[in-house]
């Protein structure tokens, strides 16, 4: 039997869809501008006003960016940073996490209440930088991973999701002759999957995207992720960087299309990351270990 | 037999200690000494920070010039680069902590800031004022006293100045379309509205359409003013350079009638349509786009603007025009002339000083170290050393005159450096191009035309604290009254509003700072 819809039903379906295809457009028009821009050359940037798809195509600002090897050594020194960096955020999170969603561990409620203290209040920047300092962690990598291992919001996220898997799982598992680590790695985790995804996603994207802590700490610039530059990049061709009084040489000021260029190949990496971790939101998600 | 529970304690321990010492290794020992290595020709170590003003790192590893700088000063640079969008946050959060190196440079636009200034207050930085006495060549170096002067703070010098040139600011026009018209260089102001109405009217391009626009005019905020052109009118219509000093008292060149008679001059050529009708948006950058599209005659901007060696033209012009219009020819305009004859106002002068931390250069004799490797840095032997590079690498003697070798990479060695070591504000080489000796020529020229704003060094808590209100109060006015949109009485209000929000209190504190510094 077909199910009948009022006629103010079906309006506001129709008001619905085209408010969100709005919305939709106003999110990927951005996106369009800025691989458009990507792709334009230089004096179509220039000369037009309204820009949003290029009349001429040109690779020629992908070119420019691969004269020098900033941009695919940076890229590569993100890649690293990400991988290691959410990997030990990973560990240290799930670790953190499993023992604090067990009701009967001495001191964890203590040790909860000291880590939701830090979401609210935190040294600030320049208490953060003396400790970074005077642990001698300057120019290495670890000044990055390690100052914000553990998110605390990601981690009650964590044990939430672990206090709600079912006792009676582990119970079974412990029954069954399996160690305290054999039930975190074969029963708890594999159940986790989707929210572990979710977490392992904002750690890497905020990997990606972090600049500030590598300009403070790291002293190399072969050693900068790519963020450092890009900003550098954008900064230095739309001319923003100049101080009111002094120099406007430029010597090499790179072309307004390189700044796009350099967005989009920054981007690529978490956008190809994506559809990855999508696979473990659906898994998660099917496997269902109790029954009744 | 141990308990479980006491062997889990124990494999938990050594567990995180191994983790420990591995963090511990891992990290990278850089230890930068605080104290300069004294005794037998042993090599100084400096550690500085610098800004980075490109996109792409410096070479450290055989970088030539900084191997020869080793090998002549038997000093070791170790410089840490900072790049230039984030210098200010890298910079404030080094000096919070007290882990500034011992040379640091501090940009103009930092200069005056209040961390600056109370870091100086708290003794941070040396002062290197009476000590400079004892070095020739950087006394030799700074032969501008305006300069040292300019970057004093408190009537004292806390720091090496890094010269900039003076009479910077100029108009750069389209020479092809003056030779289109028929038309000479303007050399006043009234001959800069009869020439920016024929590039409107007059079709200079030849191309048949009405499609050019006599002068590009970008509204940028008083700070800046330098570049805008306003105050390259004022002055040559005998005026202020921004501030001014008239019977004893500092004052502010907006209220005065040359200013608003320049004002009324840009009110013209925007009612007649030859002047751009979105100044008020236009940023300096956007005016250069402007200009380099090719449909643009002239524009106020700070001379170089009009090209220089490193662009690949073979004038040297600015290449984004070149490549739009090839025909285009850029040229200067010399020194406006009014009533008083030719008039440029005069920059700061400089970009900032190099500064040194008293935590990082412990003892005078360190400092005076310091003091002498900049000295031997600025022997015309190592100024050279920027300009040419290493002989046989970067260039080669032909007939007594220095020749480059292409592709040598003297810019990807030196460029990077150029913001730490003091160069001298105009550099000359055989092989500048066109356009390049040009510029330098007016830029000689200029020093005898200079209007100096006298209130570089002076300090007034009132203008640090509320001056970019005021300054919006003074732009707000200046753009109503260019747009047509308020008359002279209503400016002259305006003006008024300035004093009352704050203005008169900058100006008492402004004289009264002047007034100090002319004591000692």
């Amino acid at each position: 039997m077909a199910i009948k819809r009022s006629k103010a039903s079906n309006s506001f379906d129709l008001f619905n869809h085209i408010f969100l295809l709005l919305v939709a457009i106003l999110c990927i028009l951005p996106i369009i501008y800025v691989v458009g821009a990507s792709l334009a050359s230089d004096q179509e940037l220039l000369a037009a006003k309204i820009f949003l798809i290029p009349k001429k195509a040109s690779l020629e600002a992908y070119r420019y960016v691969f004269t020098t090897n900033v941009v695919p050594r940076s890229m590569l020194v993100s890649i690293f940073i990400t991988v290691i960096g959410t990997s030990i955020n990973l560990i240290l999170t799930v670790l953190t996490a499993y023992p604090l969603s067990k009701k009967y561990v001495k001191g964890g409620k203590t040790i909860l209440m000291l880590i939701v203290f830090t979401m609210v209040f935190s040294g600030g920047m320049i208490p953060t930088y003396l400790v970074v300092t005077s642990l001698k962690l300057t120019n290495t990598f670890w000044s990055l991973w390690l100052p914000t291992a553990i998110s605390a919001f990601n981690l009650i996220l964590i044990k939430s999701f672990f206090q709600q898997i079912p006792q009676e799982l582990e119970e079974a598992a412990e029954l069954d002759g399996c160690s305290q680590w054999g039930i975190l790695f074969k029963v708890v985790i594999p159940l986790s999957l989707p929210s572990l995804a979710t977490i392992a996603l904002f750690y890497a994207v905020g990997h990606w995207n972090s600049y500030f802590p590598a300009i403070l700490y790291i002293n190399d610039p072969n050693k900068w992720p790519i963020q450092v530059w890009l900003r550098q990049i954008v900064l230095l061709s739309s001319g923003g960087f100049s101080n009111s009084s002094a120099t406007s040489e430029i010597t090499a000021i790179p072309p307004q299309s390189m700044q796009y260029a350099v967005i989009v190949i920054a981007t690529i990496p978490v956008l190809v990351l994506y559809p990855f971790l999508q696979k473990y939101f659906a898994k998660g998600a099917l496997i269902g270990g109790v029954k009744g | 037999m141990m308990s479980k529970k006491i062997k889990k304690y124990i494999s938990v321990t050594v567990f995180s200690i191994t983790i420990l010492s591995l963090l511990a290794g891992c990290s990278s020992s850089k230890k930068t000494d605080g104290s300069l290595a004294t005794g037998v020709p042993t090599t100084t170590k400096i550690s500085a920070m610098s800004i980075l003003m490109s996109a792409q790192p410096p070479r450290i590893e055989g970088n030539t010039i900084l191997n020869k700088i080793k090998e002549t000063t038997n000093v070791d640079l170790d410089v840490s680069f900072v790049p230039s969008g984030s210098y200010k946050e890298k910079f404030n959060v080094t000096l919070a902590s007290n882990s500034l190196p011992m040379a640091t440079v501090v940009d103009a636009g930092m200069l005056r800031t209040t961390s600056v200034l109370s870091a100086i207050s708290a003794g941070v930085f040396w002062e290197v004022g009476p000590l400079l006495d004892s070095y020739p060549n950087l006394k030799k170096f700074y032969s501008d006293q305006l300069v040292l002067d300019n970057c004093k703070i408190d009537g004292k010098l806390y720091g090496l100045p890094r010269p900039r040139v003076l009479g910077r600011s100029g108009l750069i026009i389209r020479q092809d379309w003056l030779d289109n018209l028929g038309l000479k260089v303007p050399t006043t102001i009234e001959e800069v509205y009869n020439v920016a109405k024929a590039f409107t009217l007059n079709d200079p391009d030849k191309d048949g359409k009405a499609n050019t626009v006599g002068i590009e005019y970008a509204d940028i905020s008083v700070g800046s003013a330098g570049w805008n052109g306003i105050d390259t009118l004022t002055v040559a219509a005998g005026g202020f350079n921004q501030w001014g000093l008239e019977d004893g008292k500092i004052v502010p060149s907006f209220a005065t009638k040359e200013y608003v008679s320049t004002l009324g001059w840009l009110k013209k050529m925007y009612k007649e349509k030859i002047m751009n009708q979105d100044f008020a948006l236009v940023t300096g950058t956007k005016r250069a786009d402007a200009f380099d599209q090719g449909k643009v005659g002239m524009a106020f901007a700070t001379l170089d603007d009009a090209g220089s060696n490193t662009n690949e033209t073979e004038s040297g012009a600015r290449p984004n025009l070149m490549s739009a219009v090839p025909t285009a020819k850029i040229t200067i305009a010399p020194a406006l002339s009014g009533p008083s004859g030719q008039k440029v106002p005069a920059t700061p002068g400089h970009n900032g000083m190099v500064m040194f931390s008293k935590t990082a250069v412990k003892t005078e004799a360190d400092l005076k170290k310091i003091l002498s490797f900049y000295d031997k840095m600025a022997t015309t032997e190592m100024i050279d050393l920027f300009t040419y590079g290493v002989e046989g690498v970067n260039y080669k003697v032909e007939n007594g005159v220095k020749k480059s070798i292409a592709d040598s990479k003297l810019a990807d060695d030196s460029y990077a450096l150029t913001m730490l070591i003091l160069r001298p504000a105009q550099v000359e080489t055989a092989e500048d191009k066109d356009i390049t000796k040009q510029v330098n020529a007016a830029f000689t020229s200029n020093k005898k035309f200079l209007v100096v704003n006298p209130i570089e060094a002076l300090n007034s808590e009132t203008k640090n604290q509320v001056g970019g209100q005021l300054d919006k109060i003074v732009m707000d006015a200046r753009i109503k009254y260019v747009m047509g949109q308020i008359d002279d009485a209503e400016y002259n209000k305006l003006v008024e509003n300035w004093r009352t929000q704050g203005g008169d209190k900058v100006i008492d504190e402004l004289t009264a700072s002047y007034n100090e510094s002319i004591k000692k």
